[in-house]
C-alpha cells in the first residue's frame, strides 16, 4: 500500500515536471519597449539578489551627467566617467559604436523573439543586434573565448520565467553617460509574461567587480504588437559629419 | 558697430515637465535640456533620414530678416516610420514649425518633438501621442 502511494506521488511529480518542461510560456513575437515601465512586477523583483540598487533609467528615462542611480563606481571608473565628454559621442568614430546588451535591452527600440526548445533568438532593432540564448547548455564558454556585445547567454526555465545568464561581454556603456562596464560584467535577466500576455516583463541584474562596488538591477517591459517586425537599423556614422557642419 | 545676435522670430521657450524624451544613441539627458521646449519656424534646406538620427536643416529668419541655420535631430528613422514618417516626408523649401528640446550648450540644435506645417497639420504622430498609444 505504502509503495503504491509512493509510486503515485513520484509519477505525479514526474508528470508535473514533464508538463512544465514541455510547455513553457511562448515569448515569441514582436515587442515594443514601454517608455514607462510602471510598477515593477513583484514576482520578478522577489528574485533579485538583496543589495542590488534599482536603476530608474529604463524606457524614456535616462540619467544626466555624473548620475548613476546609486551605483557605486570604483575610483578608476569614476575618473573615466568624469573625463567623458558628450561631444566625443558625436564623432564619426563613435556615433555608431554599438552598446552591449546591458544598455541595448532597455534602449527605446523593439525586440523580436523566436522561441525554440534548444535556443531562443532575440533580434534587437537597436544596432541590428541578435542574441542567441542557449537552453541546451549549462556551462558558459571557456574564459578565453571571444567577448562580444551580445556575450554568451545560457538560459533555463524556472516555472513561467526564463532565466538568462550572460558573460563574455565586451566593454560598453552601462548608463550612456560615461560609465563603462568591463569584460567581467555578469548579467542575469528574468523574463515572464504579464497575466494577460500582452506585456513582456523583465529584470536585468548585473555586477562588475572591476568597475562597481555594488550590483544594479533594471526593470524593463515591452508591449506585444501584432504584425510588426524589427526594422533595419543600418547605422550611418556620417550623421556625425552632419552634426558638425 | 557690432551687431547683437537676435532671437529668431518664432522661438519661444517654455518650461515643461517632460517624461518622454526618447533617447537613442548619444545621451539625450546629457546633450539636451529636457526641462525646456523651443519652437522654431523655418524653411527646410535639407532632410536626412538615416540612423542613428535623422536631421532637418532649417533656415530661420528673425524679425529683421537675418537668417540663421538651425539643425533638428530626429528620432531613429525606424521609430519615425512607425509614426508615419518617410524619407520623402520633408523636402527642401517646405516651411515648418518644429517644437523640440534645445541643446544644453546653447547651439541652434534641437531634438525634435513635433513638426507642424503652416496649415496646422501635424507631420506624422508626435512623440507624446505615440507614447500614450502604446500604453
Amino acid at each position: 500500500m505504502k509503495s503504491t502511494i509512493l509510486r503515485t506521488i513520484v509519477l505525479a511529480c514526474l508528470c508535473q515536471g514533464a508538463a512544465w518542461a514541455a510547455s513553457p510560456p511562448d515569448l515569441s513575437g514582436f515587442w515594443m519597449l514601454d517608455f514607462k515601465p510602471g510598477t515593477a512586477d513583484p514576482a520578478l523583483m522577489a528574485k533579485v539578489k538583496p543589495g542590488s540598487v534599482f536603476l530608474n533609467d529604463t524606457g524614456a528615462a535616462e540619467f544626466g551627467p555624473m548620475e548613476f542611480g546609486g551605483l557605486k563606481l570604483k575610483p578608476e571608473a569614476l575618473a573615466a566617467a568624469r573625463a567623458w565628454k558628450i561631444a566625443d559621442d558625436m564623432t564619426v568614430q563613435n556615433s555608431c559604436r554599438i552598446p552591449s546588451i546591458v544598455y541595448a535591452m532597455q534602449g527605446p527600440f523593439p525586440i523580436e523573439i523566436f522561441q525554440g526548445t534548444e535556443m531562443i533568438v532575440m533580434r534587437l532593432e537597436y544596432f541590428d543586434m541578435a542574441r542567441v540564448i542557449f537552453l541546451n547548455r549549462k556551462e558558459h564558454l571557456p574564459a578565453k573565448a571571444a567577448h562580444t556585445k551580445t556575450g554568451d547567454s545560457i538560459g533555463h526555465w524556472e516555472g513561467d520565467t526564463l532565466v538568462v545568464d550572460t558573460t563574455h561581454l565586451k566593454e560598453a556603456t552601462i548608463t550612456n553617460n560615461g560609465l563603462m562596464h568591463s569584460t567581467q560584467i555578469h548579467v542575469i535577466e528574468r523574463f515572464r509574461l504579464s497575466a494577460d500576455g500582452k506585456q513582456l516583463l523583465a529584470t536585468q541584474e548585473f555586477e562588475d567587480p572591476e568597475v562597481l562596488d555594488n550590483r544594479g538591477v533594471r526593470y524593463i517591459t515591452w508591449s506585444r504588437v501584432a504584425g510588426d517586425h524589427v526594422h533595419a537599423y543600418d547605422c550611418d556614422p556620417s550623421f556625425a559629419e552632419a552634426y558638425a557642419k | 558697430m557690432k551687431r547683437r545676435r537676435r532671437i529668431p522670430l518664432l522661438m519661444a521657450m517654455a518650461a515643461l515637465a517632460v517624461s518622454a524624451a526618447v533617447h537613442a544613441h548619444h545621451s539625450f539627458a546629457v546633450f539636451f535640456d529636457a526641462e525646456k521646449v523651443v519652437k522654431v519656424k523655418g524653411t527646410v534646406t535639407e532632410f536626412q533620414f538615416r540612423n542613428p538620427h535623422g536631421l532637418i536643416r532649417l533656415d530661420v529668419a528673425d524679425s529683421a530678416g537675418a537668417v540663421s541655420v538651425w539643425k533638428v535631430e530626429t528620432n531613429s528613422p525606424s521609430i519615425l516610420e512607425r509614426r508615419g514618417w518617410s524619407r520623402t516626408t520633408l523636402k527642401a523649401g517646405d516651411v515648418i514649425v518644429v517644437e523640440g528640446w534645445p541643446a544644453r550648450d546653447g547651439a541652434p540644435y534641437l531634438r525634435m518633438r513635433s513638426v507642424t506645417r503652416p496649415d496646422g497639420s501635424v507631420v506624422g504622430t508626435p512623440l507624446d501621442m505615440s507614447v500614450s498609444e502604446q500604453k
